[in-house]
């Protein structure tokens, strides 16, 4: 019983550790590498294609936990508060969870499809926090041009993210073990052999 | 692959995840706060640099293994030899990167009479709207918010926030950008505003005098905000200004382009007022 707990524990450990250290990659991808791959003035917004992908593949509590974190995160890197995209990043966490709960078919052409307007929502946040708290914010005309370029961005960046996650979480390595049946994993793969 | 779930959407978790980054926005407006975020700066400075040298690293593998294919048609013997060259090249080209930058600190001392210190590029804006940049540099160096930043081109931006190693660059890209100006040549002044793309400016005008396309636009020191003479742009076009009118509209083409700057210089012995 206790054996079986700390399995339980340290498995949900290991997890947590594994994805923080994936969010912070991606937080340090986005704004190292971001700029490298600017088309049109906008460049990839990785932590919210990595947040809508687990809220499709991951679960509710994974993904408003990535969005709060990733968002935290990324409001250090800019100038002002620590808020804006940590919010906008939970909304879109949430409006992503509760799309792939409600949708009839979620896969991963629906994921990319719903990364649009959840760019939207992000710079509608985003934005009207900024301008909440005083904070200097792009003109209407300007910021409108910007987010329609980031949404088609985004969507075209999930759809390839989205199907590399689903054929990564099919794949054996890629499940998360049972910890109640550790030998579950080799079990799969001395199947997959015999077959 | 996916499955339908039929469980609600976690709205407590939403409600409580809420309620802890609001926390977090209350608690940032306190002096206190500033330390704190210092810290967490300070701890992901490191990955930040780390994906940087490994991205600079790809990037330059990636153009020397697209030579040596085009240079394998010849014959092996030069390819081999120009392998070893090009890897040796890389070396030589990422230390001139750094020696130029050095050298750009060194002469923008001697050319304007400001000291400066060279700092290296190691974050940007998490977004769009976001259009900043952070270095390696902090107050430990002597960097302190208001500071004027330039290239070897000419002005930057100017620091927004600053922690012991790290600062953070508000750049001309930044809508709220606003620099005091005048035009080499024909001594108009004006009032430079910041944005993506051209540089939208109001002229004063005066009689006799006119702004061209082709004018260097330089930071004027009015205001006290910036030193006097750093190379903002060049005029683009002149605007039609209405008759009676006092100012005259124009945009200026920024000689930075903040996607592309590396190293950057902060003046440090100006203090802005």
């Amino acid at each position: 019983m206790i054996r079986a707990r700390a399995r339980t524990i340290g498995v949900a450990s290991a997890w947590s550790i594994l994805g923080l250290a994936w969010l912070v990659g991606t937080v340090a991808a986005q704004t190292d590498l971001g700029a490298r791959l600017e088309v049109m003035g906008v460049s990839p917004n990785l932590v919210l294609i990595l947040v809508m992908v687990a809220a499709w593949t991951q679960g509710g509590a994974s993904a408003l936990v990535f969005g709060c974190v990733g968002g935290a995160l990324l409001d250090l890197s800019a100038a002002g508060p620590i808020g804006p995209r940590a919010l906008a990043l939970l909304s879109v966490a949430y409006v992503g969870v509760w799309a792939s709960r409600n949708l009839r078919r979620p896969g991963p052409l629906l994921v990319a499809a719903a990364a649009a307007p959840a760019t939207v929502l992000y710079a509608v946040i985003t934005l009207a926090v900024d301008a909440a708290l005083r904070q200097p914010t792009a003109g209407l005309a300007a910021a409108a041009e910007l987010t329609v370029a980031a949404s088609l961005f985004n969507a075209a960046l999930t759809l390839p993210s989205a199907a590399l996650w689903g054929w990564w979480r099919s794949h054996p390595w890629g499940r998360r073990p049972d910890p109640a049946e550790p030998s579950q994993r080799l079990g799969t793969i001395t199947r997959r052999v015999q077959a | 692959m996916y499955r339908r779930r039929a469980q609600p959407a976690p709205t407590r978790l939403l409600a409580i995840l809420c309620a802890v980054v609001l926390a977090v926005m209350l608690a940032g407006q306190q002096s206190w706060s500033a330390g704190v975020r210092g810290v967490a700066m300070g701890l992901m400075a490191p990955i930040q640099e780390g994906v940087e040298t490994v991205a600079g690293q790809v990037g330059r593998v990636a153009s020397v293994l697209g030579d040596i294919s085009a240079l394998r048609a010849e014959n092996a013997r030069l390819q081999q030899s120009n392998a070893t060259l090009r890897s040796q090249l890389v070396q030589l080209s990422a230390a001139a990167e750094e020696n130029a930058a050095l050298r750009q600190a060194l002469s923008f001392e001697q050319s304007t009479g400001h000291k400066a210190v060279a700092a290296a590029v190691i974050g940007r804006g998490p977004d769009p709207y976001s259009p900043t940049l952070e270095i390696d540099r902090g107050t430990a160096d002597g960097v302190l918010v208001g500071m004027a930043v330039v290239t070897g081109a000419g002005l930057l931006g100017t620091i927004a926030q600053a922690w012991p190693h790290e600062a953070i660059i508000q750049t001309l890209s930044d809508p709220s950008s606003r620099v005091a100006i005048y035009l080499l040549g024909s001594d108009l002044e004006g009032t430079l505003r910041g944005g993506q793309g051209g540089l939208a400016v109001q002229l004063t005008l005066r009689a006799g005098t006119d702004a061209a396309t082709g004018d260097w636009a330089l930071t004027s020191g009015l205001g006290g905000a910036l030193p006097r003479g750093l190379v903002v742009g060049q005029v683009a076009a002149v605007g039609v200004s209405s008759p009676g009118a006092a100012t005259q509209p124009a945009t200026v083409a920024w000689v930075n382009d903040p996607s592309q700057v590396a190293f950057v210089l902060v003046i440090t012995d100006f203090r802005p007022s």
